[in-house]
């Protein structure tokens, strides 16, 4: 079975990512994920078990509001929300566990305005979600489910 | 043989018991006479601590040989007893008289008597006067007192030169013994003097010694002042006019403060007025030959200045001297000798010595007119007058530097409070945003002439790059005002070129960044506009690393400047440096300022264009869809996403309001457009709508649900408050998206209203979430604030919500409120409104 990781801070675009995939990879398990911190604390998981594409969001926050919120670390500080799902990439590219999975960094913000490394994939969010899904099928490498959209 | 001073000592301190053989033709009885003679000859003179006590040795000689009279006779400077003939004249050193009324010419030829002892050095004795065809009758001596007979025996002073002991009888003729007697004693009188000049000169060195230690503690505790000179000056012409006997002793000075290169007589015994009381060098009289050329003189007799060839023997010992400086002294004289006739009367000697510090010459002390013996001022005298010289220059030169020491701090006294002063003015000008560059300028020059003496013609020229000219800037000085106006003008016009030619100055100090200070150089160094120039400093305005003009300061008074006056005319240079860096700053910060604010404005607008020209179609957006949802029968899952869209269009609204708001903001207040009541339905209809969207859209993936209380909103039927619709959906708005983005899982946001005090409505928002610390209330409603865990639990957001909503409740006549407590971490968010008065419906 497929399985596709997403992480999103944004409640409606995170629904939004859900329904495409049910609806173009009836068959893939979605995980999902809103915050930077659930990410991090749930890395070892992931890495145990690494899915086969990441939908990655770029700015994301690093928690949620709780009573005994994590504090956040010195490289989160410093680098903020903006670059929150470049360190996820970077983390996953830095584990033998997790190095060859593909990562789509799926943003709001154009290609242009990030240093993005030279393995990872850009796709813009768009009301179209074409390009997004011509992009998981070629990293998943087969073709999705002809439904309706 | 002459008998010793020292062999005369000798005998005095080892007396034999019986007669000592000088070698002389004695009887024993005369010997026995002779020994106590000379024992208290000597005593006589050691006793003597005055000069004048010469006169007392001849009153020993004449009482021990029943004489009216002893006269010493010396040869007069410049004789000459080796031509042929003998050349010279004789004068009285010294004199004894029994009846001290009566004075003999203090004047003999060579062919005298006297002259024949001198020259031929053996005694000679004139038995009768009245029989000596050489002998004028008409003396007093002999026609009034009645001398009948002298004796005359040579003796020879320590200088080399002759003289003779001339002992006078009314009666008794001498016999061989009286002469060998006489002679013995004569032989003494040399050392004796000597001894007495010696013993007169540690007196005199020690009290003048004594009046200058006294001064210098004095003026130790004190100020200088020129008082103080004239007072120690006053007292060292009494001592040394007092120990010369002279009828005139004069201290001259230059105080090079008020009057440099003129010698001032700071004090003198002349009882009459000085008909020159100043001198300078170059001059030719007598006091500025020794000023000029730094060297002491003695003339024998001033009186010589009328004789040709005697004045030519004296310019040939002071070549350059062209006449005596002390006309009154020969008017006066005889007021000093009352009844005495010109033969009478002594030489007019005159002594005087500079006052020096090294070569530096300060001054001159001087002597004229002996009244008492030795009635003229030999070398002897003179080399006593130079050690009271070379005492007094030493005190001079000390009281210059305490004086230059006290100038100099006083200046930079003057200087720092007067900068002190200009750096306000400065710092005033920054903060009206003005630049006065001339008065700044006008400022700098009159602080460098009243610190700087003697500075007198000022001015600061520019830079011209452009041109690479130097241009007048700012001019101080009555010098400026001379010549006609075209003239005037012609010289403000005037500019140099910084690599000529011709060259000047002011080209050289910008060209090498380095000041320039000139004193007592040719007049072709001082250039135009005054070449007359004594002195002259030129130091360069310098801003950051490069010149921008200069500063040009002179002088043509006598009076070098100082060697501090160039240290602070370079930092006045530095400091108009320093003003021009800021005033280029202050431009280009308004420069920049005005692009900024013009950029400002330019955004604004087109945030408010792009603001206005989304407002129509989300108003459009947002009621299409209420009518779509009005619509029946509409399916769920079409409802949801109408929904759904609905809120994000609201939301679209509330992003496109603030971003309005925040453009009004930067250049203005908010200004409400349209005030109306508040009505109670249509405020709990929207909060509903606003709390049923953030729900919907935000609150399902945490639980967060909302509560709005409908009936504390009751009170609106009894009280009126007047809002600007548009502005409190904003405010609410943005207090609600607050409010969900930091409440804690599962938790409920309140919203209520109510009474707060009299006048005053709120709306709350209560929510269970990460609170502020009371410390940083104040700071959230500041533009761009966020706690440090708002910037953790949100994904977008720039600080600027609370303080959009602080600025709109000001706009409404309200106040936004934040209560954080400790108590479960709830938060209430008030937003306070007046209740208009005298309402009550």
């Amino acid at each position: 079975m497929t399985f596709i990781l997403s992480v999103e801070d944004d409640p409606l675009s995170g629904e939004w990512i859900r329904q495409t995939i049910a609806a173009k990879f009836p068959d893939a398990q979605l995980k999902q994920m809103s915050t930077e911190y659930e990410f991090v604390s749930k890395f070892e998981e992931i890495a145990s078990n690494p899915p086969d594409v990441v939908l990655m969001d770029v700015m994301l926050r690093w928690t949620d509001p709780a009573p005994d919120m994590p504090p956040r670390p010195d490289d989160v500080r410093e680098g903020g929300i903006g670059e929150a799902g470049l360190r996820c990439q970077q983390r996953f590219q830095a584990d033998l566990r997790t190095k060859a999975v593909p990562v789509i960094l799926y943003t709001v913000l154009q290609k242009e305005s990030l240093r993005l490394p030279a393995n990872v994939v850009h796709v813009q969010k768009d009301a179209d979600p074409t390009e997004l899904i011509q992009t998981i099928t070629l990293m998943l490498g087969r073709e999705p489910a002809d439904s309706a959209s | 043989m002459a008998l010793s001073l020292r062999t005369a000592v000798q005998y005095i301190l080892h007396r034999p018991q019986r007669a000592y053989n000088w070698g002389l033709q004695v009887s024993s009885e005369d010997a026995l006479k002779a020994d106590g003679s000379v024992n208290a000859f000597v005593f006589t003179a050691l006793r003597q601590h005055k000069l004048s006590g010469l006169a007392e040795m001849l009153r020993f000689i004449a009482e021990c040989f029943d004489a009216y009279a002893c006269i010493l006779w010396r040869l007069a400077p410049g004789g000459d007893l080796g031509s042929d003939p003998a050349q010279g004249r004789l004068f009285v050193l010294a004199q004894w008289l029994q009846d001290q009324c009566f004075w003999s010419s203090h004047n003999l030829t060579l062919d005298s008597n006297t002259g024949d002892a001198i020259r031929t050095n053996t005694p000679v004795c004139v038995p009768d006067v009245s029989t000596d065809s050489r002998i004028e009758q008409s003396d007093p001596l002999w026609a009034v007192a009645g001398v009948k007979t002298f004796c005359s025996v040579p003796v020879v002073f320590l200088d080399g030169q002759r003289g003779a002991v001339n002992v006078y009888r009314v009666s008794q003729e001498f016999t061989s013994g009286d002469i060998s007697r006489i002679q013995a004693l004569a032989d003494l009188v040399p050392s004796l003097y000597q001894t007495i000049r010696d013993k007169v000169s540690f007196l005199l060195t020690s009290r003048i010694s004594r009046i200058l230690q006294s001064a210098e503690l004095l003026a130790a505790s004190m100020p200088s002042s020129p008082q103080e000179m004239t007072q120690v000056a006053h007292e060292i012409c009494d001592v040394v006019g007092e120990e010369f006997h002279a009828a005139e002793a004069s201290v001259f000075f230059e105080d090079r403060f008020s009057t440099p290169g003129v010698y001032q007589c700071f004090a003198t015994t002349w009882k009459r007025k000085l008909e020159k009381t100043q001198y300078g060098i170059n001059e030719p009289h007598l006091t500025s030959w020794i000023l000029t050329r730094n060297q002491p003189v003695t003339v024998f007799d001033l009186l010589d200045f009328r004789d040709g060839r005697k004045k030519a023997r004296i310019q040939l010992e002071y070549p350059g001297l062209e006449r005596c400086d002390s006309p009154e002294f020969e008017s006066h004289i005889h007021d000093f000798f009352p009844g005495v006739g010109d033969q009478g009367l002594p030489p007019i000697s005159f002594m005087g010595a500079p006052v020096t510090v090294g070569s530096d010459v300060l001054g001159v002390i001087r002597c004229s007119g002996a009244l008492a013996p030795p009635y003229y001022f030999a070398e002897g005298e003179l080399r006593l007058l130079e050690l009271v010289a070379a005492q007094v220059g030493h005190f001079w030169s000390n009281w210059i530097v305490r004086r230059e020491s006290e100038e100099e701090n006083q200046a930079w006294r003057v200087f720092i409070d007067r900068v002190s002063k200009m750096n306000q003015g400065v710092q005033n000008d920054v903060i009206a945003g003005v630049s006065d560059q001339g008065r700044v300028h006008r400022e700098a020059l009159e602080i460098a002439r009243d610190v700087i003496p003697g500075a007198e013609t000022l001015d600061i020229r520019l830079l011209d790059e452009e041109r690479n000219e130097l241009y007048y800037a700012c001019i101080l000085g009555d010098r400026w005002n001379r010549g006609s106006k075209q003239e005037r003008q012609a010289r403000l016009e005037f500019r140099y070129s910084i690599n000529g030619p011709p060259d000047s100055i002011g080209a050289q100090v910008v060209r090498s960044g380095k000041a320039c200070a000139m004193n007592d150089e040719p007049d072709s160094l001082y250039h135009a506009p005054f070449p007359d120039s004594c002195a002259m400093i030129v130091v360069p305005l310098r801003s950051r690393d490069h010149v921008i003009g200069v500063m040009d300061i002179r002088t043509s008074t006598q009076r070098k400047f100082p060697k501090y006056a160039i240290s602070i005319a370079e930092l006045l240079g530095q400091q108009l440096g320093l003003y021009q860096d800021l005033a280029n700053a202050m431009r280009s910060l308004r420069d920049a300022e005005e692009e900024l604010r013009a950029l400002l404005r330019g955004q604004t607008m087109t945030y408010e264009d792009l603001g206005h020209q989304l407002k129509s179609p989300v108003f459009q957006a947002e009621a299409r869809i209420q009518t779509a949802l009005r619509s029946k029968d509409l399916p769920d899952e079409l409802w949801t996403h109408l929904s759904a869209i609905r809120g994000l269009i609201r939301k679209t609204k509330r992003v496109t309001m603030n971003v309005r708001l925040f453009a009004q903001l930067a250049n203005q207040n908010i200004v409400p457009s349209k005030m109306t009541v508040l009505d109670n339905d249509k405020l709990t209809g929207s909060l509903i709508g606003y709390a049923s969207d953030h729900e919907r859209l935000l609150g399902a993936e945490r639980q967060v649900t909302f509560q709005v209380e409908r009936k504390t909103f009751g009170v609106l039927r009894m009280h009126e408050v007047r809002v600007d619709y548009d502005l409190l959906e904003q405010a609410l708005n943005n207090v609600l998206d607050n409010a969900f983005k930091y409440s804690f899982r599962r938790s409920t946001v309140r919203v209520y209203g109510g009474v707060a005090g009299p006048g005053l409505f709120y709306i709350a928002v209560n929510n269970r979430g990460i609170r502020l610390n009371p410390t940083e209330v104040e700071k959230a409603k500041s533009r761009g604030w966020r706690s440090e865990a708002a910037e953790s639990t949100t994904g977008e957001g720039s600080g600027i919500g609370l303080w959009i909503v602080h600025h709109i409740m000001k706009a409404l006549g309200g106040e936004l409120k934040i209560h954080p407590t400790t108590a479960e971490d709830l938060t209430e968010i008030r937003l306070l409104f007046p209740i208009s008065k005298g309402s009550s419906h």
